[in-house]
């Protein structure tokens, strides 16, 4: 993890400015760091599409939790119960395994998926393949489809989850229009635990001691990024060439 | 010794080598499997007299239909229906035998019992002209129709059920165990692994230019069809030959 504090200090080394007021935490540093992170986010979306990086590469802002699925085999993730936002789905585990501490509640609640805190992933045999909401449809047509149920060998079936949609409506409010947009896992899977490893969405820093919760190896780039949104100007060049100069550069740095 | 799991593991695994972004399922290469096992055993069962692919199913139950239903469902005839799929040889031979037990006591096998022999609809009206084949409980006849093994000689008697050995196809999808039992006839892993993946490379044969390598950027020599190195066009890979020893022979 990157310190807020230690971005500013190179920083104000870059520009020569230790010791000046010239540059403020709140007017400069704290907008230019945050408009930084987002940046990042952008360039990281840009690569995991391009299958040059993968989101396990961001370790820390992965993270693994544990639900309980609805009786319609959907979670929601609420924002409020984990803690954090979500950036992306990793990778959703169906059928998994969970260590627990003595007198943990158990959920009752069998009409909407909800996060378990009490519950820690450990294993699973299965890992649920991502499916777009036509391709949904093919699992119950065709047995090798992602998401069909037609083989009685669960070593065999191949689960798979379609990603978050808004399901409600008139006929369809389990929890009084709370919950968000839920993953539903295909073949069913009615009130049964999942795990999903997530990537966080980095958090804002709000003061000087907050920490940047990525990779140190991103610092360079961080320092530079931030001294150019404060004081340095780009060089002239297409912008086209200098984002795949930069989408290179965070290739090496993660690699 | 090597399971189904190992051999169709080992081949998804050259297949995600080969194009690591073919959507290729394990239970398509198991499946793909299934049916290069089947075919070397459909030629192998035909050879060998063995009993490795027998299999034996007891109390199958002889029943009547109340009404006709066509096609194949003939009021007033016993039958039994095949408990599961069979190599469709000449002549029925993948049903081995079908019996019943005369025995008042169970001291033998079923089998040991009375056997069936084989006829057809066509040629059996023969059957009748002669004192010594004429169908009869202790002489009875079967013939296959479709999926249902209608019966002659039994029109008199009443018995519940029969015992039936079969030469059944390799079916890893209803007998789960399958994957994980070891195989016995080890000597055909080379002849299907190289099937497999012959028909995966077969089937993954497309334009590089579809494939996803993370490019925007297509060039002419994106586009141009891989092809696939044949071996040979006139031989097929060898099925189970035993005039030819092998190797280690």
């Amino acid at each position: 993890m990157i310190q807020a504090q230690e971005i500013v200090t190179r920083v104000l080394a870059e520009l020569d400015a230790e010791g000046s007021d010239r540059y403020d935490w709140e007017l400069d540093f704290r907008p230019a760091i945050n408009n930084t992170k987002e940046w990042l986010v952008a360039m990281y979306n840009k690569l995991f599409a391009d299958n040059k990086l993968t989101e396990e590469s961001l370790r820390e802002l992965t993270w693994t939790g544990m639900w309980k699925l609805s009786n319609k085999s959907r979670f929601a993730f609420n924002t409020t119960d984990v803690g954090r936002h979500l950036w992306s789905i990793v990778a959703i585990y169906p059928k998994a395994e969970y260590i627990t501490k003595s007198g943990a509640a158990v959920l009752t609640d069998e009409d909407y998926g909800q996060y378990d805190a009490e519950r820690a992933f450990t294993r699973s045999k299965y890992s649920a393949k991502r499916v777009t909401a036509e391709e949904r449809q093919q699992a119950y047509i065709n047995p090798f489809a992602a998401g069909s149920d037609v083989f009685v060998c669960e070593d065999l079936l191949t689960y798979a989850y379609v990603n978050f949609q808004d399901y409600h409506g008139e006929v369809y409010d389990p929890d009084g229009g709370t919950i968000q947009a839920e993953v539903e896992l295909i073949p069913a899977l009615d009130n049964e635990y999942v795990a999903m490893t997530y990537l966080s969405y980095p958090e804002d820093v709000v003061d000087i001691t907050d920490t940047i919760r990525f990779p140190d190896a991103m610092s360079n780039l961080f320092v530079q990024k931030v001294a150019n949104m404060i004081a340095i100007k780009e060089d002239a060049q297409e912008l086209r060439a200098y984002t795949e100069q930069e989408l290179n550069q965070l290739v090496q740095l993660m690699t | 010794m090597a399971t189904l799991r190992m051999l169709s593991g080992d081949i998804h695994k050259n297949l995600k080598q080969m194009s690591d972004d073919a959507d290729i399922s394990f239970a398509q290469v198991v499946f793909w499997v299934s049916f290069f096992v089947n075919k070397y055993r459909y030629t192998k069962a035909q050879q060998v007299d063995s009993g490795a692919y027998l299999s034996i199913f007891t109390e199958i139950p002889v029943s009547l239909f109340a009404v006709n239903s066509n096609p194949n469902e003939v009021v007033d005839r016993k039958y039994s229906e095949l408990p599961v799929a069979i190599y469709d040889w000449d002549k029925d031979r993948a049903i081995k035998y079908i019996t019943y037990s005369a025995f008042d006591d169970v001291c033998y096998p079923n089998f040991t019992g009375v056997t069936f022999m084989r006829t057809t609809p066509s040629t059996s009206k023969r059957l009748f002209m002669s004192p010594y084949e004429i169908p009869s409980p202790k002489n009875p006849y079967w013939y296959r129709v479709g999926n249902y093994l209608y019966f002659l000689g039994l029109e008199c008697i009443d018995i519940s059920s029969i015992e039936i050995g079969l030469i059944t196809p390799f079916d890893p999808f209803s007998n789960c165990d399958l994957l994980d039992d070891e195989m016995a006839d080890m000597e055909m892993f080379e002849y299907v692994e190289r099937s497999v993946l012959d028909l995966g490379r077969f089937v993954m044969m497309l334009p590089s230019d579809q494939l996803n390598d993370a490019t925007d950027i297509v060039t002419n020599q994106d586009s141009e069809v891989t092809k696939q190195k044949i071996v040979s066009v006139n031989q097929e890979t060898p099925l189970y030959d035993p005039n030819v020893a092998s190797p280690q022979q």
